[in-house]
């Protein structure tokens, strides 16, 4: 449904989502998903057309919701949720490349890491709904420390460590009317750095430490607003529910803080480092639509269609920079607005909507954008005298989950 | 003495961060989850409570109810080798556990979620040259998370099945570094680099059986896979080196490659038996397979080119290093025999459901290490570890909370008895050594279950 959330998201998803409406869940639920993530990014020059490579992605993801049976005045109230998802193969990938390479370091790296995410949700009286949670991401940091041992050879030891990034989950929702629901969801910037400093002692020559560093996946701080009309009010949707649900909403990013995947190695010298990326703000409005509808007493269907407008954060790839030896290039970190359609069709079997089976596909389509290099460019620098970056990007993946 | 010098600083920056070495985690050496940890862990057949997850996930559907459990442990080694203590890290962080039963229409069926997460990383990966001593079970050992995801089912009355995945990951890299290394004044230096880095996604699998004969026996075995992982590393560093009014080009190749991250497989059976409804007595056998343990040395290739201008000092040229010579460790499979006891009180009228728990346990693990005789220095000793422990549970404190609150606390005492370590050769640099120690670990958890 165009990704939409704070005020329409169900089970472990409404951890991400909204973890308020984790509060909604009355039934323990078991969800496992399988997705998939294939690229097709473009970089063109006059002179050649590039696919940029990035690794196609599978995922497993496994999802609880489960309400806390308390008793008393928390009766029927509060709903514990969990959710991985693990890439099958990497739990995060680093690339953190030369600038002047063609690269989209926006998109790429989104389909290529853990997410652990955790909530709660609790209904406050009859109609407000709060939660809080948080998300994931691993990071590497360490350390290499070289010295002259006493018989005049180097030795080495090292020290790495995978660290967790956090960012925290707040959400809220309030239904005004019984068919329509606002919710807001805030969710913190998580960056998951790759450090790694190499430190040498008394070798005899000097060297500096070299930081081998950089960002290896951002999210930026966001907040999203959203309306739901259900046109069959605040009833949950089972079985043999026939129902319209209609989703309208706005996410604010904050890519301004976005510092760029690049770190200088020698953080010594302060007069030279890697290019600003000069990220700004987006705004990105979303709709959706769903469809329940029953096939019999034991079996109904859900269908789901969705559109987003992703606005790209990074400008155009214009100017040039000094590379270590003097010369110059022009920096490629490509990127375009994004027109994201989304569908989905969920089965839900057993009068008590036991089991619910869902599909979902994605289609984000990357604008072509013309990046014009100017005069400062040499003409013979990777991109020049321009590029132009598109692509697609297909999303698919199922779910199962089981109320028990 | 400035012989390849510039050459080594990449050989060994690169080899240093793939010549890794992990084994056993967090869970298998300090336990999991107060209760029982101070049992010994031998509850493969008695454990229906989040740590079930690790030590039988079968153990999940035989939950009473949704159960939440969160809790912290400390484990404090003081290692010597030849009385110096070698300040291996202590081990701290929170567990958390959630046990979620229910049915499928008839079938009893229950999730799981285990969580041992380090206070300060996720995990760590040290290096050390393969001749230095060191604690090869214990240094660095545990400085890892752990993390699963368990399901159980009870087909029959008698009988529960569970299993589910362990979560780790290994790093691999491949990075170049390029610029200008000024030897004169190497903070105006101007270098950049690039990094295609992963932590590689690895599952391993857990299965367990748990078996009710009679109502006061209870009999289990579980199966953990073996995980390691091979771990690659390349770097290619081009630098112009600016000396003497002189720019040299410098090329250094690496490739390296170790074992990373290294778990024995193993097969547990235990028993659980009620001598009385009050006390129970717990007993676990497991195998453990380190013979299958791979150095985790690290094995280098490289290749290095200077393109020295006439008149620059030879000396000053350099080769590549002599390859490592890899040695097998080795090891060897071991049995760990566990006991553990626990007598329950009630706490005011039995009736009102209160107790007062207290435990003990102990288990033995025979080193797995061979006399290092050679040129290696993986130290270890016998292990013999006295765990004690007691729990408090309020039951129904009040109509928010109709099930059970539970508060856990345990202590762990580990005594590895002193070995010496004896060289077959007397023109070994790093000679005879003895090594010993203790570890201290304690424990808490707080459970509530509905």
């Amino acid at each position: 449904m165009g990704g939409a959330g704070p005020a329409s998201a169900e089970g472990y998803e409404a951890a991400f989502g909204g973890p308020a409406l984790l509060a909604e869940t009355r039934e323990q639920t078991l969800t496992l998903g399988v997705g998939m993530a294939a690229m097709s990014l473009h970089a063109d020059t006059p002179a050649r057309a590039t696919t940029v490579d990035v690794d196609p992605m599978q995922n497993v993801t496994i999802g609880a919701a489960l309400p806390i049976p308390f008793g008393g005045a928390l009766a029927d109230r509060v709903t514990f949720g969990v959710g991985f998802l693990d890439p099958t193969q990497f739990l995060i990938r680093a690339q953190i490349l030369y600038p002047e390479r063609l690269q989209f370091p926006i998109v790429a790296p989104r389909v290529q890491s853990l997410a652990v995410l955790m909530g709660a949700g609790i209904r406050v009286g009859d109609r407000l709904y709060l939660g809080g949670g948080f998300e994931a991401l691993a990071a590497l940091v360490g350390q290499i420390t070289l010295a002259l041992d006493a018989t005049g050879t180097v030795s080495s030891s090292s020290d790495d460590q995978v660290v967790a990034a956090y960012a925290p989950v707040l959400s809220a929702a309030y239904d005004f009317l019984d068919d329509l629901r606002l919710g807001v969801t805030y969710r913190g910037e998580l960056a998951a750095r790759f450090v790694v400093t190499v430190h040498s002692v008394n070798l005899g020559i000097p060297v500096p430490d070299f930081n081998v560093a950089g960002l290896a996946q951002y999210d930026p701080e966001q907040l999203a607003a959203e309306v739901r009309w259900s046109s069959i009010g605040r009833a949950p949707i089972e079985t043999r529910s026939r129902a319209w649900r209609l989703v309208a909403g706005v996410i604010y990013r904050r890519w301004s803080r976005y510092p760029g995947p690049l770190e200088p190695t020698v953080t010594a010298n302060t007069d030279y480092g890697p290019p600003p990326i000069d990220a700004h703000d987006t705004l990105s409005p979303r709709v959706g639509v769903e469809r329940a509808e029953p096939l019999s007493r034991s079996i109904g269907v859900r269908l789901r269609a969705g559109y987003a407008y992703e606005p790209s954060p990074l400008p155009t790839q214009t100017t040039s920079f000094q590379l270590p030896d003097g010369t110059s290039s022009s920096a490629n970190e490509l990127d375009s607005d994004r027109h994201v359609f989304t569908a989905g069709l969920g089965v839900v079997f057993g009068p008590k909507s036991t089991i619910q089976i869902d599909l979902v596909a994605q289609l984000h389509v990357l604008t072509a954008r013309d990046n014009v290099k100017d005069s400062t460019v040499p003409s013979d620098a990777p991109g020049a005298p321009v590029v132009r970056a598109h692509g697609t990007i297909l999303v698919g993946g199922a779910t199962a989950g089981v109320r028990f | 003495m400035a012989r390849s010098k510039l050459a080594a600083i990449f050989f060994f920056g690169a080899s240093s961060l793939v010549s890794a070495r992990a084994h056993a985690g967090p869970t298998e050496t300090y336990g999991f989850f107060s209760r029982s940890t101070a049992l010994g862990g031998a509850v493969s057949a008695d454990a229906t409570d989040a740590s079930a997850n690790f030590y039988n996930p079968a153990g999940l559907a035989a939950a009473r109810g949704l159960s939440f459990d969160v809790g912290y442990v400390r484990a404090d080694p003081h290692l010597s080798i030849n009385g110096q203590d070698t300040d291996v890290d202590p081990v701290h962080g929170l567990v958390f556990g959630l046990v979620a039963p229910g049915k499928i229409g008839p079938l009893p069926f229950a999730f799981g979620v285990g969580l041992h997460l380090p206070d300060d990383r996720i995990f760590r990966v040290r290096s050390l040259d393969q001749s230095q001593p060191r604690w090869e079970l214990y240094d660095n050992t545990p400085q890892r998370i752990y993390l699963s995801a368990n399901v159980a089912i009870e087909p029959l009355p008698w009988l529960q099945l569970g299993g589910g995945f362990t979560f780790l990951a290994s790093t691999s890299a491949s990075l170049s570094i390029t610029g200008g290394l000024e030897i004169a004044d190497v903070e105006s230096s101007r270098m950049r680099h690039e990094v295609d880095a992963s932590l590689q996604s690895v599952r391993y699998p857990e299965v367990g059986i748990r078996v009710t004969p009679t109502k006061r026996l209870r009999l289990a075995a579980v199966y953990r896979g073996e995980f390691q992982l091979d771990l690659n590393i390349d770097a290619n560093v081009m630098l112009d080196a600016h000396a003497l009014g002189l720019t040299v080009p410098f090329l250094a190749l690496i490739h390296t490659a170790s074992v990373n991250a290294f778990l024995p497989r193993n097969v547990v059976v235990g028993a659980s038996y009620d001598a009385t409804d009050d006390f129970t007595i717990d007993a676990d056998l497991t195998w453990v397979q380190w013979s299958a343990y791979k150095s985790p040395a690290t094995g280098v290739d490289e290749t290095v080119s200077l393109d020295a201008p006439p008149g620059f000092p030879t000396s000053l040229v350099p080769t590549s290093p002599a390859p490592t010579i890899i040695v097998a460790p080795n090891f060897s499979d071991r049995i760990v025999p566990r006991v553990g006891v626990e007598w329950r009180l009630p706490l005011g009228a039995r009736e009102r459901g209160h107790r007062l728990s207290l435990r003990a346990g102990y288990f033995y693990e025979r080193s797995p290490v061979p006399a290092q005789s050679g040129v290696t220095n993986f130290v270890d000793a016998d292990r013999h570890a006295f765990s004690a422990g007691l729990g408090v549970t309020l039951h129904a404190l009040g109509a928010l909370l109709p099930g059970d609150v539970r508060f856990d606390v345990h202590g762990q005492w580990s005594v590895l008895p002193q070995r010496v370590f004896e060289k077959a050769s007397a023109a070994d640099l790093v000679g005879d050594y003895s090594a010993s120690g203790t570890i201290v670990s304690i424990g808490t958890t707080l459970g509530v279950t509905f």
